[in-house]
Formats: C-alpha cells, structure tokens, sequence
C-alpha cells in the first residue's frame, strides 16, 4: 500500500512539474469538440441527443493520447526499467498509472460532459451522475489502454498499437457510455439504465482484471 | 517434422466444395419468400460459425504461447486469424449481397452484422500490429495479448450491440434464418459446412505450414 | 553462498543466441569487469542479473534467488546506460523515490549524493544536468539502499576526470559485489578484483 502511495506519488509529482499533459489534453479535447459539432446542422433537433456521444468520442480520443504519452514519457527517462528492476510487484505500477490517469482524464470528463450539454443544448440537472458515468468508462478504456500502451513501445510499429485496436475493444464501453449520457444530458428514451450499468461496471472488471493478469508478462522482453 | 500439407486433405476439401456448390444451386429448393437469393445463406452461415471457430483457435493459441512460448503456437495464432478475417470478410459481403433484395438495403445496424463488423475490425487490427511489426519473440508476446484480450471482448459487444439494438428495431419482420429449414435445405446447409470446415482446416494448415517454412529460411539466411 | 550465479544461461535475440550457455559465479564482495566488444552481449549478461530479462534457459540466481521476482530485487542496485531518473525531479527528489521503493530512507542516498559532488537542496531538475552528473545521481540511487550485488552497464562512460574520481572511490568502498560492463581493459583492472570477457555468446577468465 506504501509502494502504491509512493508510486502515485511520483505521478502526480511529475504531472504537476510539468502539466504538459494536463493542458494538452484540455486543448486537445476541446478541438475534437469544436471539430465535432461541425458534424451537425446548426439548429438541428438531434443536437441534444448527440450530446452525449460527442462528450463520450471527445474522452475516448484524449484516453488515447493519455495511455501513450504515460508510457512513453517512462521509456524517455529509461525510469521503466527502473521500476522493472526495482522490488515492486508490477501489479502496483499498472495500478499507480491508472489511478493517476483516471484523476487526469476525470477531470477532464468533469469539463467536457457539462460544456458539451451546455453547447449541444443539453439537460444539465443529471450533469453529475453523467459525469459519474463518464469516469466509470474511462476506469474500462484504461483498463486495456494501459496494457496496450505498456506493450507499445515493445515494437517497432508500436505507435499504431493502441490507435489501431483499442476503438473496436472498446465498442461495448462506448456503446454503454453514450446510451446512458444520451440519457442523462440529452433526454434519450432509455427503458432501463441497469443494463447500461451492468455493461459498464462489467467492463470495468474485465477489463482492469485481465490486465492485472497479463501485465507482467506484456512488461517482459 | 515435415511442412508438407497431407494431400488428401485439399482433396477432401475440393471434393466437398464441388458437392456444396452442387446441391445449393441444382438440389436445395427456392425457398418461397426470399426466392433463390436465400441461397446464398449456405455460404453465409456456415462462415459466420467457422469464423468463431477461428478465433477461438486464436484466443486459445494465444493462450498457449503465454503459457508456454510463441514458437508453434504464434504460428497457429496468426494462421487461424488470417482464415478468421476472410470468412468473416465473406460473412459481411455475403450479408450484404442477402440484405440488398431482401431488406432492400445493403447494410443495416442490426445486432449481428454490428458484431461481426467490430470482430472483423479487432482482427483486422490483429493482423495489421502484426505485418507492421518485425518476426520475433516481442511480436509474439504483444499477439498473444492482443488474442486474448480480443476474445474476451467479443462475448461482452455480442451483449452490448444487442441491448443496443433494442432502441433500433428492424424496419421489418423477416427474421435470418427464414421460416423452417426442410430436409434439403439442412442437408445442403450440413454439407456447405463441412466443405467450409475443411476449406478451413486446409487453409490454417497450409499457412501453419508456411510460416513454418518461413522461419526456417530467415534463420538459415542469418547464418549465411 | 554466491552473490551472483550464472548456469548454462542461454538467451537468443530473434534469431541470434547472444548468450549460448554461459557459466559465471561471482562471489560476495567481488568486483567482476566483463569485457566485450559492441553487441557481444554484456548488457544482455547484466540485464538478466537485474532481473529484466528471463532467460531462455539455464538459471540465474543473485543472493540465491531468483532475481526476477520483486523480493529477490531488494538485494540488487542497477546503474544503466541511461540512468533511470525522472527527468521533471530534482536529485533528491529522485533518490527519495528509488530508495523509498527499496524501503530505507532518503538519509544514505542524500549523503551519497554529496560524496559524489552533487549538492541535495539543488532544485534544479535532473533534465538540466549533464550526462555526467545524471550517472552520479544514478549511482547515488543505485547504492542508497546498499545492496550486495551492484550491477553496473558502462558507469564511466560520459564521467569527466572528477566523475571518475567519485565513482572510483564510491566501487571500491561498496561492500557488496560488483558486476560491471565496460568496453576499456586499463578500467577494468584498475577497479576490479577480477575481469572476464564476453565473446560469442561464452564467458571466460581474461
């Protein structure tokens, strides 16, 4: 627990140093937002519907950069090695990067779900529990995002390792994320939210659970 | 260990196809509703279940290299998802060719084309990670991953697309397999699978065997 | 028994083996150079050691366990090409952490940081120092938990006259046994008890 506490630590001490990642992701989410609502007419009645799929793609896209960029800026410094060789168990260093991943791109979320209900003229009395939603798929993308973005730097084509896969992975996460924030801000009919909870939650399990299994041996050379 | 194909097993396979091919179009009737474009469900059914068939052989090959190292089974992993693309490729283009008469469109969300289509999409993927990457125990190890994870995967977008679905009803009634299959019609689609699974196991032999071959040349090379 | 073990240890690289059965004992407090030319292998050899590498067959052990699980790992300092720093962190701050995950405090690795020329309250980032000051903090991290096997791959490459100085004298006053890889035979000898050379795939007595 300590060596988890450390580890955590040393993200958000890193992170804060240099808050490149932070901004780039602010930026890079409002872009894809801009960019998004592009994709409908102006003045059209879909608007609010849309709202949660384009709130869900804007954070899908930022979770992409995240897994990458955590692991990379690793390999840099050669500090993977480090912490392969040194007595901690590689379960924990999954765990430090997820939970420091997890509070980036939540705050994100916590951004980018009201400002796309308020720009797509969404409902935002159920803003939180949409948020909420939000954060419960992100803890599934990065699940197997960070497994993949460990394995990226394995490979030459390594780049193209998370980008190339982890959008048809993810197909169950994405559908469950929009229906219930198609829901939650735009008044999407939704007979029960209980399945999109389950998928979700499910996800979330699967997901963080088999890359605590295969972590190791994705780290290996 | 010999790389050779046993040769009785493409004959099989020819045998099979051409008796297949005879039954569907000169001996299973014209079913009444679809009319004979219906006949093009014994090509598209019996790929959509070998299809599975293949990546479970990934999922379970790739299993296997975790467990006990890539050099047979990567092998076996990468052949059966390249024979897993393209009877799924076959699946979604056979769908389609149904669905244009039939639906009167060529495509539609409908709950099992939006999963083959994603499962074509992450082997398709698979497959891309691993042209893209040079032969080795690393590429192995990130396949195997990749295998498993995908297998996973795909029994969870089976649930979701369905609960998915259920906002998009089908414009209408006609359900894929058609009111009830006569004998002709199940022997037809009895005998285009077994065609099917030999194609299948041909294929995945052949490619197994030359990748074997492959491996074998690239380290004879490096000591020239 | 042994500090370090090596038994019939065989590690391929795609096609090539680059270790084919090598022998190597290292006793406790033994310092051992191994020799070798570019691409012979030695920072194979001493990734194995440290644990990052599994090899295909044969065994190697370090402090009698199997270097590869983390506990096993307690034991063991690494100095690599590239010292494992965060660059964003202060030289303090990176020794706190390092030997924070090997369960000691800061106190040793701090003063190791002084011994070795570098001063503890600078908070400039490790990203603003030379290559030479990194492989001292490097060191610093490496030792700060006094391990008894200190694994080191090139640790005089980039030093200048000073660097080599502190680095001397912080090897030869570690108790703990040394493996050290290095391209230049004068070094070698003048800090190790003991040098081996790697070449096709073989260790022997230089």
């Amino acid at each position: 627990m300590r060596t988890l506490g450390r580890l955590v630590w040393k993200e958000a001490l890193v992170e804060s140093r240099g808050l490149e990642r932070a901004s780039t992701l602010l930026f890079f989410g409002a872009a894809v937002l801009i960019t998004l609502q592009f994709a409908l007419p102006p003045g059209a009645e879909a608007r609010p519907l849309a709202a949660g799929g384009f709130a869900w793609a804007t954070l899908l896209l930022a979770s992409m950069l995240e897994v990458r960029r955590t692991f990379d800026s690793e390999r840099r410094d050669a500090t993977l090695d480090g912490l392969r060789a040194a007595p901690v168990d590689p379960v924990l260093i999954l765990s430090s990067k997820l939970l420091a991943s997890l509070v980036l791109l939540g705050a994100l979320a916590a951004v980018v779900v009201p400002v796309t209900a308020v720009l797509f003229g969404g409902d935002l009395t159920r803003v939180l529990e949409a948020i909420g939603v939000a954060v419960l798929g992100l803890v599934g993308v990065l699940g197997w995002g960070l497994l993949l973005g460990a394995m990226s730097g394995q490979t030459r084509s390594g780049e193209l390792v998370v980008p190339v896969l982890l959008f048809g992975l993810l197909v169950p996460q994405t559908i469950a994320c929009v229906r219930l924030l198609g829901h939650l801000l735009g008044g999407a009919h939704l007979e029960s939210t209980l399945t999109g909870y389950v998928i979700l939650i499910g996800f979330d399990l699967v997901s963080v659970g088999t890359s605590i299994v295969l972590f190791d041996y994705a780290l290996e050379e | 260990m010999t790389d050779r194909l046993p040769s009785a097993l493409p004959l099989a396979a020819l045998v099979a196809v051409s008796a297949a091919l005879g039954l569907i179009f000169l001996w299973a009737p014209t079913e009444a509703v679809q009319g004979d474009v219906q006949r093009i469900l014994y090509v598209h059914v019996p790929a959509a279940w070998l299809a599975y068939l293949a990546f479970a052989v990934v999922a379970v090959a790739s299993v296997l290299v975790v467990a006990s190292g890539p050099e047979r089974w990567d092998r076996v992993a990468a052949s059966a998802a390249e024979v897993g693309v393209l009877f799924t490729t076959i699946v979604l283009v056979t769908g389609s060719i149904w669905a244009r008469p039939t639906w009167g469109v060529w495509w539609v969300w409908d709950a099992r084309l939006t999963t083959t289509l994603v499962l074509w999409a992450v082997y398709v993927g698979y497959l891309l990670f691993r042209s893209l990457t040079p032969p080795g125990a690393r590429r192995a190890r990130v396949a195997a991953v990749i295998g498993i994870i995908g297998a996973i995967d795909i029994p969870i977008v089976h649930f979701a697309v369905t609960w998915w679905n259920t906002a998009h009803p089908e414009p209408t009634v006609i359900s894929r397999a058609g009111p009830q299959l006569t004998s002709e019609m199940l022997t037809t689609l009895l005998v285009s699978l077994a065609a099917f699974a030999l194609v299948f196991a041909c294929l995945l032999a052949l490619r197994v065997a030359q990748m074997s071959a492959r491996e074998r040349l690239d380290v004879l090379e490096a000591h020239v | 028994m042994t500090a370090v073990s090596l038994r019939q240890v065989v590690r391929r690289y795609d096609r090539t083996r680059v270790l084919d059965g090598v022998d190597l004992e290292v006793p406790p407090g033994q310092r051992v150079a191994v020799l070798g030319h570019n691409g012979a292998g030695k920072t194979t050899l001493l990734r194995l050691v440290a644990g990052l590498l599994r090899p295909d067959s044969g065994a190697v052990r370090v402090a009698g366990a199997d270097p590869t699980l983390p506990a096993a790992r307690r034991r063991i300092g690494v100095l690599g090409h590239a010292p494992a720093l965060y660059s964003n962190l202060t030289a303090a701050e990176n020794v706190r952490f390092w030997s924070g995950l090997h369960g000691v405090g800061p106190g040793e690795g701090l003063g190791m940081l002084a011994g070795l020329g570098i001063d503890p309250s600078d908070d400039r980032r490790v990203s603003a120092f030379s290559q030479g000051m990194r492989k001292r903090v490097g060191l610093a991290c490496a030792l700060a938990h006094r391990p008894s096997v200190l694994v080191l791959d090139e640790p005089y490459a980039g030093l200048d006259a000073e660097g080599v100085e502190a680095m001397t004298r912080l090897l030869l006053g570690s108790p703990g046994a040394v493996l050290m890889a290095t391209h230049e035979p004068e070094r070698a000898s003048s800090v190790c008890d003991r040098v081996v050379e790697l070449a096709a795939g073989l260790v022997r007595e230089a």
